[in-house]
């Protein structure tokens, strides 16, 4: 190994200027990428927190949705989850103290609504509890609630035995940090209520869906309103962030345009690395002749020319993405006008990785051709050459 | 003379040994064109953007405000009125909603306006022409639809249902307006619009004026009513700098990338060219000991250069033209939420800026190559054979 790792670096210090000049178009190549990847990302980071993501599906008109369009929601394209929610609204002690529990099948609410904090334990028991009831914070210490504790919801859905009360017993406390100004609202289990109730037995208020990519969600609305349109239920599909939705759309198709530059670096590093790595390797023919006579195999020949190509591209790489996450931050403070849709200030770990990949790939690519070259050396004719 | 001669004699010798050297000449071919094509390309949307903005508005028309742009701007329907009447000509109060639809092709999400409209709007927009269908009726929930918008977006045909968040409206009609930012826009009764948001307040009053010297008399009697806190723009005026923002925000974006690009094809440009200069060693110190001076090396190598970059040049301008020429786009006017839908045109200047970049970037590249060329010391390079 220490071996190749010697051959290795002569091969590069052979030409030292065009050796360094390659890495410093490198660096370059790969500073833009990071910035541009970054803006990528940050912006995703950005969607998934303001909850694009998300749809609301209620009744078009008053016919309230049954819970059976669960299954077939979930067919629709573009949709990777579906939850459903019952609100239950009553008051606790005095009617005045209003009290909303969303009763709801527990694991797939707090999944799409992932800014729910809860812990596994928590859930579990929610899961387990029929009359459980996880509390958001504000609301347990608003009224002196602690897991444990039993309370009723009064003056709510009639239930079947005639009475309006639905106890409950707490298990868990959520929270909400991305909204601390969150109105209370505890979770409960859906099906407690749904059998419970009087009235609207298998039906619910809403069904919440988390699409795949936000960018497309209006698509899928409308493709869940079409699919009941001419249901005894029509659907009615709304983003729950509709505003934000459209500050995203004022910004435009961000990914398109950086991957469509990114393409074109790509293509210039591409030639870059391809020519130098070819043309090194055709300087010194010779060379790797000499090698083969004394025993060196085609797969170390090949070995050594990869890895040329490999300290070259990683080196323009971590220079470039070294550079980029440095510069990053003072990006986002210069640009005023999109920064707020920067979810995320620093370059994040999976910008890296992908540079790093596009570094691989750059290496295999641009080291393909001078490894044919150099397995098809006839050691003969390469020596003679010389001479 | 003599000296021109030998300047062109070893340019041309230089140029004829590219193809000996295909490789490293490509790289910067490569390099260069990928900095041209993001650049120029960059550089249409912007201007092509810019352009099809400033089409929308008559100097005969004026735009009433009391924020600074439409979607910020409300007032009551006494305030309307007033304006209405100061102008003394026809007149629309408007009321902007937004519609969430769907790209036709990308299947991305897509929003556009819902502009309620006055019932003398047709009089006041006499470049808007019904193209299919009808008007809408007033009071019924019907709006026509610009035919830019109806192209980009789908479920906008005529006779198609729209669903606003307050219930379901009728595509009805279809017109045109020679492509300016409405014809990106739907449009329907105000006072139906209102009602169904159960809003009552307007964004904006257009109103026609007599000729453009009006302008002056109305913006006065606007001041002198002391119940208004309004501000009437000329249209093509307040267009213009709604959409500046946004063109001089790609207009950075596209000088930003194409500088840190060229930068990198700068070092590729440097490194083909030390390493044509030292392919041609032995050659150039050939010349300078058959008494060739400095200067025609120097002017062979940037020749050289030159040539690579503006080929380079072309190839990033075609690839830009053929890509994006005559291809729609559309972008945010910085106006309203709906997108200013518009063609592309990849120009002259565009592509002249970019091989002036490709100039400067194979220059720069190619100068420190030819100094060096030019010190190659004659008696130690032909001593290396």
């Amino acid at each position: 190994m220490m071996g190749y790792l010697s051959l290795m670096w002569a091969g590069l210090w052979r030409k030292p200027l065009r050796t360094l000049l390659t890495i410093v178009s490198l660096t370059v190549g790969f500073f833009l990428f990071g910035l541009l990847q970054g803006v990528n990302s940050a912006f995703d980071t950005a969607l998934t927190r303001s909850r694009v993501d998300r749809l609301l599906i209620g009744p078009r008109f008053d016919t309230p949705l049954p819970v059976s369009y669960f299954e077939r929601i979930k067919q629709v394209a573009g949709v990777a989850e579906v939850t459903w929610t019952g609100f239950l609204r009553g008051s606790y002690q005095d009617p005045k103290q209003g009290v909303l529990v969303i009763t709801t099948e527990p694991r797939s609410f707090f999944s799409v609504r992932h800014e729910y904090l809860t812990s596994p334990a928590q859930l579990a028991a929610l899961t387990r509890t029929r009359t459980g009831l996880i509390v958001l914070d504000n609301m347990a210490r608003r009224f002196g609630w602690k897991v444990g504790d039993r309370i009723t919801v009064s003056n709510s859905i009639p239930r079947k035995d005639g009475t309006s009360d639905w106890p409950f017993d707490i298990v868990g406390i959520l929270t909400d940090p991305s909204n601390p100004g969150q109105i209370d609202f505890a979770v409960g289990n859906f099906d407690y209520l749904n059998e419970g109730r009087a009235q609207d037995a298998g039906t619910v208020t809403r069904y919440v869906i988390r699409v795949g990519d936000p960018r497309r969600s209006a698509a899928t609305a409308h493709a869940i309103d079409a699919a009941f349109a001419n249901s005894a239920a029509p659907t009615l599909s709304q983003a729950e962030n509709e505003f934000a939705g459209r500050d995203l759309a004022t910004i435009g198709d961000v990914g398109r345009l950086t991957v469509a530059v990114i393409i074109a670096i790509s293509f210039a590093l591409l030639f870059l690395t391809g020519n130098v790595v070819l043309q090194s390797v055709r300087e010194r023919t010779a060379e790797f002749a000499v090698l083969k006579t004394i025993g060196y195999r085609d797969r170390q020949v090949m070995t050594l020319v990869v890895l040329e190509a490999l300290a070259l591209c990683l080196t323009g790489a971590l220079l470039g993405l070294g550079l980029a996450g440095m510069a990053f931050p003072s990006l986002g403070r210069s640009m005023t006008s999109v920064s707020a849709w920067l979810g995320s200030r620093s370059l994040s770990w999976s910008v890296l990785a992908a540079g790093l990949g596009c570094a691989l790939i750059l290496t295999g690519l641009s080291a393909a051709l001078p490894v044919w070259n150099a397995r098809r050396l006839n050691v003969i004719d390469a020596l003679r050459t010389r001479a | 003379m003599s000296r021109l001669r030998q300047m062109l004699a070893v340019t041309d010798m230089g140029l004829r040994s590219i193809p000996a050297r295909l490789g490293t000449s490509l790289a910067v071919v490569i390099g260069v064109a990928a900095v041209v094509a993001v650049l120029v390309a960059a550089l249409a949307v912007a201007e092509s953007f810019a352009g099809a903005a400033a089409k929308t508005g008559d100097p005969k028309r004026a735009i009433v405000l009391n924020g600074d742009t439409e979607a910020d701007s409300g007032f009551s329907r006494e305030n309307a009125l007033a304006i209405l009447n100061s102008a003394q000509a026809v007149g629309s109060a408007e009321v902007l909603e937004f519609v969430s639809l769907v790209d036709q092709h990308s299947g991305l999400n897509a929003y556009t306006t819902i502009r309620g409209v006055g019932n003398q709007v047709l009089v006041l927009r006499p470049e808007l022409r019904l193209v299919e269908g009808r008007m809408f009726k007033r009071g019924a929930r019907e709006v026509i639809v610009g035919r830019a918008v109806q192209h980009r977006l789908a479920g906008l045909q005529v006779g198609s249902i729209i669903t606003l968040p307050n219930g379901d409206w009728k595509v009805v009609g279809a017109f045109e307006s020679g492509g300016d930012s409405h014809e990106s826009e739907v449009l329907a009764d105000a006072e139906t619009l209102l009602n169904a948001y159960h809003r009552n307040e307007f964004n904006s009053v257009t109103v026609g004026l007599r000729n453009s010297d009006d302008f002056t008399r109305f913006n006065t009697s606007l001041s002198a009513n002391p119940t208004l806190s309004v501000k009437a723009h000329r249209e093509p005026e307040y267009f213009a700098t709604m959409s500046k923002a946004v063109s001089e925000l790609l207009i950075t974006i596209a000088y930003g990338i194409g500088s840190i690009m060229a930068l990198g094809a700068v070092f590729t440009a440097l490194n083909t060219m030390y390493s044509a200069v030292s392919t041609r060693a032995i050659e150039i110190a050939t010349l300078r000991a058959m008494g060739f001076g400095a200067a025609p090396v120097v002017v062979s190598v940037l020749a050289e250069a030159l040539a690579l970059g503006l080929l380079g040049a072309a190839l990033g301008s075609g690839i830009a033209w053929l890509l994006l020429n005559g291809a729609t786009m559309s972008a945010m006017t910085g106006v309203t939420p709906s997108q200013l839908t518009f063609h592309l045109v990849v120009g002259p200047m565009q592509m002249l800026i970019g091989s002036a970049f490709a100039a400067a970037i194979v220059i720069t590249g190619g100068l420190l190559a030819a100094i060096r060329a030019a010190g190659i010391p004659v008696a130690a390079a032909l001593r290396m054979t």
